[in-house]
């Protein structure tokens, strides 16, 4: 017989890939594999470990303590952010699937049902394998310590620090993971999550700082001996123990108590929500039903759908703000190309939108297929889901490009071309989907549409926008003709798709 | 209600196949305006593929459907506009509340307002209180009554009901009967189908068994009954679906 813990993971799995596609890394045997639900995370974070480790191996002695701070930080960093997505991910989709309810039903204990709990996630979800980047990274500093280069306490403190960030943020990502069954009835809880979905998108892009390595060896090169109380930092402070025992032992104190803040929080957040059947109170409703236009309706539902999920809301907004972490310092001549770039790259992330705006659709896509709904209308009212995104791409482009260069003129064309683009392009991505969509009612998620050609497609129309759209921006200044070249390809799309999708219904 | 239609709802010789096996097989069956029919059947009989059919999801591979004179299969807009379909596996948008759910439908269907109508609707169904909830957090027969809401506010000339009384309570259930019976005296063509005999025995004009992709027996209930001599339309559907004797024996000698 399976074991319950293989079970319950198994379960979660499914339910993840019906509503986000194939992005988990659980095994698909049959039989239990502890190996192959860890493999592939394992062998990715030792190579991205294993890259950081060897910059201590060839740091020269005089660096080496700042390279060890620095890739340590690094190392804590990234396997930080795994633990706490496998985390939040897998509790949230036990909670909020109520697969709980199914377990209650059989006579299983609590205790051997939260044991299974944690089993499923360490074993079965690749929870183990986020504390890989640890062996690398040990190994380097036991050998810099074993040839006089680092002192013994380095290895034991990095070991520490490790372990005790990591165990917080699984308990923490644990914890949080317990709200998502309330996050769609709260709006405030919605916005933490959004914001927190953001946090973790954009945390990539720090980590991209962080793992530079010799921008942080510098760094660190410089306030080693003068900044004591970088050692009160919790978790990362632990690491200078070598440097300042005293104030770095007040770091450790600080983080033990955090951990154990952490693992308390967590196992009082999933005992309720083992415990109870989740009941809401609602505030009773007066009967206010209103009828309005059959487009504006339907922007609307997909609206409300798209800004109760806050995973796939972050997933839009990070595309929006993605593009403006790379402020742009024109220098001369080149702020018209540079603009055209920018309105371009951020008009294209803005229309990718519209693909979440069908997956919203989810698990209630079955019913459009009873409703007088022809794919091509819905293309149409897809578009007009995401203006507001588009818009707000284009304000912040405007933003960007006039703090740039203070020319109002400038920033106003940018502001036109991303929506131009971003619409236009959302238009011929909308009918693509439209026309991609399953034939028999079925639900539409990452899971069931063709994310291979979508992907595709999304990848030639942005070198098709970006190169047509550079090239007309080389050879002239007139707005005109680089907001035309930038539309072409998304145009031609959209009139071969017209005209291929018919009056066909959903 | 939209004009009452004259031509009803009509399936004729309808063949449909799924993986090359046949679950339809030359099925005939006419429903007339203002008759209200009930279409029993196995499990797995073919009776949701029929249905489906109505509003055009499904097209039979051969044969022909029509709705007031449309064929579904080429004019699914105009059919779905048509009919009333409430499927056996309701799909609602769980993350909206109820409210919002049905503005969503009957903007879709252009409906027009009528305050009085739609206040007594949601009262006469229990969904008063229910409407700031999510659809998600209703149970299984409250979700069956918000889509019973949007079909009744809709008022469709023709209804295609695939198990429409499960998981209804006896209220309502009895307010579901009792809709269907005041549609089908307006003249709107009714087919439905169901597991609770005592159901289709109270509420059909006419009852059709439909077994191995055809239907084997047709009539009033009661013409049902006389003709298989049998004193419940149990009987009857449990002869033509073919219930065998020896199954009670079976299950005696292995749990007695």
């Amino acid at each position: 017989m399976p074991r319950l813990a293989y079970v319950l993971a198994k379960e979660v799995s499914y339910r993840s890939r019906r509503r986000w596609g194939k992005n988990t890394y659980i095994a698909r045997e049959v039989k239990p594999s502890v190996l192959a639900s860890n493999a592939l995370q394992a062998f990715l974070l030792l190579i991205f470990s294993g890259f950081l480790a060897l910059t201590i191996l060839i740091s020269p002695a005089e660096e080496v303590e700042a390279v060890y701070l620095a890739v340590s930080i690094a190392a804590i960093g990234f396997s930080g952010v795994f633990a706490l997505m496998t985390t939040v991910s897998f509790t949230a989709t036990f909670t909020s699937e109520r697969i709980i309810e199914a377990f209650r039903l059989l006579p299983i204990s609590e205790d051997s049902l939260t044991k299974s709990y944690f089993e499923a996630l360490l074993l079965y979800w690749g929870g183990l394998s986020n504390f890989t980047p640890l062996l690398p990274v040990l190994a380097v500093c036991v050998y810099r310590v074993a040839v006089g280069d680092l002192p013994v306490s380095a290895v034991l403190s990095f070991s520490l620090a490790f372990a005790l960030s990591l165990l917080t943020i699984f308990f923490t990502g644990i914890a949080l993971g317990t709200y998502a069954v309330l996050v769609k009835r709260s709006a405030v809880l919605r916005l933490f999550s959004t914001a927190g979905w953001l946090a973790v998108f954009l945390m990539w892009l720090l980590l991209q700082r962080v793992m530079d390595v010799e921008v942080l060896t510098h760094l660190f090169g410089g306030a080693l001996s003068i900044a004591w109380w970088l050692a009160l930092v919790p978790f990362l402070g632990i690491l200078l123990f070598h440097r300042f025992p005293l104030v770095s032992s007040v770091s450790l104190a600080f983080s033990v108590f955090l951990a154990f803040l952490a693992v308390r929080a967590s196992f009082r957040r999933f005992r309720k929500v083992m415990s109870s059947i989740v009941t809401v109170s609602y505030q009773p409703s007066v009967a206010r039903l209103r009828v309005r236009s059959k487009a504006l309706a339907y922007v609307e539902k997909d609206l409300r759908l798209l800004f109760r999920e806050p995973r796939r809301l972050a997933s839009v907004l990070y595309m929006l703000i993605l593009p403006l972490m790379f402020l742009f310092n024109p220098s001369k001549g080149m702020e018209f190309f540079i603009t055209v770039f920018i309105s371009c790259i951020v008009g294209v992330f803005a229309s990718s939108a519209v693909t979440t705006v069908f997956y919203v659709e989810g698990e209630g896509a079955p019913l459009l297929y009873t409703l007088p709904l022809t794919r091509r209308w819905l293309a149409f009212v897809k578009v007009a889901a995401i203006v507001p995104f588009s818009l707000i791409g284009g304000l912040a482009v405007y933003a960007t490009v006039y703090v740039s260069g203070s020319d109002f003129c400038l920033a106003l064309y940018a502001l036109v071309l991303e929506l131009a683009v971003s619409l236009v392009s959302a238009f011929a991505f909308s009918l693509l989907v439209a026309m991609m969509l399953p034939d028999a009612p079925s639900q539409w998620s990452e899971a069931s549409l063709s994310k291979l050609t979508i992907s595709v497609s999304y990848i030639l129309l942005t070198v098709f926008i970006l190169g047509l759209s550079l090239l007309a921006a080389a050879m002239t200044s007139n707005f005109v003709l680089v907001i035309l070249a930038a539309t072409t390809p998304s145009l031609l799309t959209v009139l071969i798709a017209l005209f291929k999708i018919d009056k066909k219904s959903v | 209600m939209e004009s009452p239609c004259r031509e009803g709802l009509v399936f004729e010789s309808i063949w449909k196949s799924f993986d090359s096996k046949p679950v339809l097989k030359g099925l005939t069956l006419k429903v007339q305006p203002g008759e209200i029919v009930c279409l029993l059947g196995p499990n797995g009989s073919g009776k949701s593929t029929l249905f489906k059919m109505s509003i055009g999801v499904l097209a039979p591979d051969k044969g022909r459907v029509k709705v007031c004179g449309v064929n579904p299969a080429k004019d699914p807009m105009r059919a779905r506009q048509i009919v009333g379909y409430m499927p056996e596996d309701l799909v609602l948008f769980e993350s909206l509340k109820v409210e919002e759910f049905l503005e969503f439908i009957l903007s879709i269907y252009g409906v027009k307002v009528n305050r009085t109508r739609i206040d007594e609707t949601l009262k006469l169904l229990g969904l008063e209180e229910e409407l700031g909830k999510f659809v998600g957090d209703l149970s299984r027969g409250n979700k069956r009554r918000v889509y019973l809401a949007a079909l009744m506010l809709r008022d469709p000339p023709v209804l295609v009901l695939d198990e429409a009384f499960t998981g209804l309570d006896p209220v309502g259930a009895r307010i579901l009967k009792s809709w269907v019976k005041s549609m089908s005296s307006r003249g709107a063509t009714i087919l439905f189908s169901t597991h609770v005999l005592p159901i289709a025995e109270a509420v059909a004009d006419r009852v059709a068994i439909i077994h191995e992709g055809q239907i084997k027996a047709e009539g009033r209930p009661d013409e049902l009954r006389r003709l298989f001599g049998a004193e419940e339309l149990e009987e009857v559907f449990l002869e033509v679906t073919g219930y065998s004797k020896e199954y009670e024996d079976i299950i005696r000698s292995l749990y007695s």
